[in-house]
């Protein structure tokens, strides 16, 4: 033996450590980056920048770009997020609570969204409206971005479900109560904080989505994602900057929220 | 619950993907076999070089991402599962979800900043000497790599983190008190107890970098040779639909292949663990 084992697994781990920090460097450099340049204060993207200020903030409620960006992404976002609530939650439930001959079927269903890659689902998408006539239209985006968070609910309220014993809503029969009392009074009760989660799951989903809105919204719909693609086509707007650090904050917030309520629901 | 209500609850969901996926997908492969010459319309597609080349490009580089992603995923995760320090494995979840936080478009702005021509990297380069004249380092491919690999890199580490924790960590004591090296331990114990999951990971990441329209479009500049860019183009710019009905059925079906050969390979089970 030339080298002892010992200096092996000396070289193993810091070269693995190594990778980690490597990798850790190159995951924050983009986000670090965006983050002080929005406190720039000129128009210019030097970095590290010349002067502060909070001029990209300023921007970033004046310049009447972002402002309806944000309104329109919420009219999006809100109905597309209860739609997949109120397909995914009962579809979840018929998973893990009946004896559903097909539930295999309906399960690749369910999760089958997620791996159609994007931009192909995104021309059929755009063939099919186009066909039915809806292309460009509110509703169409809607239903459209739906299927694309579908997936949240399905994945989050079947594991939420599965932790909650079957044996509660037995007991509440055995008490007296009927079935559908016993799923509402019960299974349901226990299981909103998995909803709400999963509703900020989708939302926040919703919000970022950038490949469906830009095939079928029409030049009318302009989300907040398919506003700064559409300058970032142009060129490099500034006070981009200050909306995604504006975002960056507001989706930990969101998704740390979408976590504590689903640990909630673990600790039945 | 019966059957019967168990399919009344489904229903919607049942509707939902028979409408807005199937019938799409359904209706898509039509178009593409549709005028002008009808299934010749592949035979025309497969006779333009210029629409090999780009899907030489979008698989390879695709694939390209996948295993990078994994293999710089597998060495985080594994980090993550064998640490003792809490800190450690925080601080590396903390980072690796970064991605996530960012939002889609604006991470690529964010590498476009960095990456341009007079951009912060070229500039620092260029300020401490080391280059006399800016580097291109957007609008190339290996820039769609980058920038792919570090949107892809969350979907790699979580499922493989969840594969090593489940791995009997006593197995490699046991191979390190019969005298295996650490690397010996890993390669010989998790590499192949792993693989299963690995593989899925792999299958995911690849198949989720096919579907890539943003980073292409973006990082990859005007004359990018990935076929997001193409469909994109064709629809927007050419009006010609068919065209791109027919480079999305063959992504579709070389996404399709991929996905059934990896659950012939690791079971479909593992697939949906993944997602999951």
């Amino acid at each position: 033996m030339s080298v002892g084992v010992q200096t092996r697994n000396r070289i193993f781990r810091l070269s693995g450590g190594a990778i980690c920090v490597l990798v850790a460097v190159f995951m924050a450099i983009p986000a670090v980056t965006v983050a002080v340049l929005s406190f720039a204060g000129g128009t210019n993207l030097v970095f590290p920048p010349t002067s502060w200020g909070f001029t990209q903030y300023h921007a970033v409620f004046t310049n009447g770009v972002w402002i309806p960006a944000i309104y329109e992404s919420l009219k999006i976002g809100i109905p597309v997020s209860v739609l997949a609530v109120a397909v995914g939650v009962p579809a979840a439930l018929a998973l893990q609570r009946s004896r559903l001959a097909l539930s295999g079927v309906l399960r690749l269903f369910g999760v089958a969204p997620l791996v159609v890659p994007a931009v192909a689902y995104a021309v059929a998408m755009y063939g099919f409206l186009a066909e039915i006539g809806i292309i460009g239209s509110y509703w169409g985006l809607v239903f459209a971005d739906c299927m694309l968070v579908l997936p949240f609910v399905v994945i989050v309220i079947e594991s939420s479900l599965s932790r909650i014993p079957r044996d509660l809503e037995l007991v509440a029969m055995t008490l007296g109560a009927s079935r559908r009392r016993a799923i509402f009074g019960i299974t349901f009760r226990l299981l909103l904080p998995a909803i709400a989660a999963s509703f900020l799951l989708c939302f926040v989903s919703n919000f970022d989505e950038a490949v469906f809105v830009n095939f079928l919204s029409g030049p009318g719909v302009t989300t907040l994602p398919k506003a700064v693609f559409n300058s970032l086509r142009t060129g490099l707007d500034p006070s981009i900057t200050a909306v995604a650090t504006i975002l960056m904050i507001l989706s930990t917030a969101v998704v740390a929220g979408a976590w504590a309520l689903r640990s909630k629901n673990t600790s039945v | 619950m019966s059957g019967f209500t168990g399919l009344a609850l489904a229903f919607p969901l049942i509707a939902m993907v028979g409408l807005f996926l199937i019938f799409p997908i359904i209706k898509l492969v039509q178009l593409a076999m549709g005028p002008p010459r009808g299934a010749g319309n592949f035979l025309s597609f497969f006779d333009l070089t210029v629409n090999l080349t780009v899907l030489r490009v979008t698989f390879v580089d695709s694939a390209i991402v996948a295993v990078i992603s994994v293999a710089l995923g597998g060495v985080i995760a594994w980090v993550m599962s064998s640490t003792t320090r809490p800190f450690v494995r925080m601080s590396l979840i903390a980072t690796i979800f970064i991605p996530f936080w960012m939002g889609s478009v604006v991470k690529l702005y964010a590498f476009t900043v960095l990456l341009e021509r007079l951009g912060v990297v070229n500039r620092l380069l260029l300020d401490l000497h080391l280059i006399n004249a800016p580097l291109d380092l957007i609008y190339n491919q290996p820039a769609v790599i980058v920038g792919m690999v570090y949107q892809l890199l969350p979907y790699s580490v979580l499922p493989l983190f969840v594969v090593f924790r489940s791995i009997d960590t006593d197995l490699l004591k046991a191979a390190e008190g019969l005298g295996a090296s650490r690397a010996r331990a890993v390669r010989s114990i998790v590499l192949p107890l792993g693989l299963p999951g690995i593989l899925a990971s792999l299958t995911i990441v690849y198949v989720v970098g096919l579907g890539f329209f943003l980073t292409p479009v973006l990082l990859g500049g005007a004359t990018s040779p990935f076929s997001a860019s193409f469909m994109y183009d064709d629809i927007f710019q050419y009006f010609d639909f068919t065209s791109a009905a027919v480079s999305a059925v063959v992504l579709l079906v070389g996404a399709l292949l991929v996905l059934v050969i990896a659950s012939r390979l690791v079971g479909r089970e593992q697939l949906r663990k993944v997602l999951g």
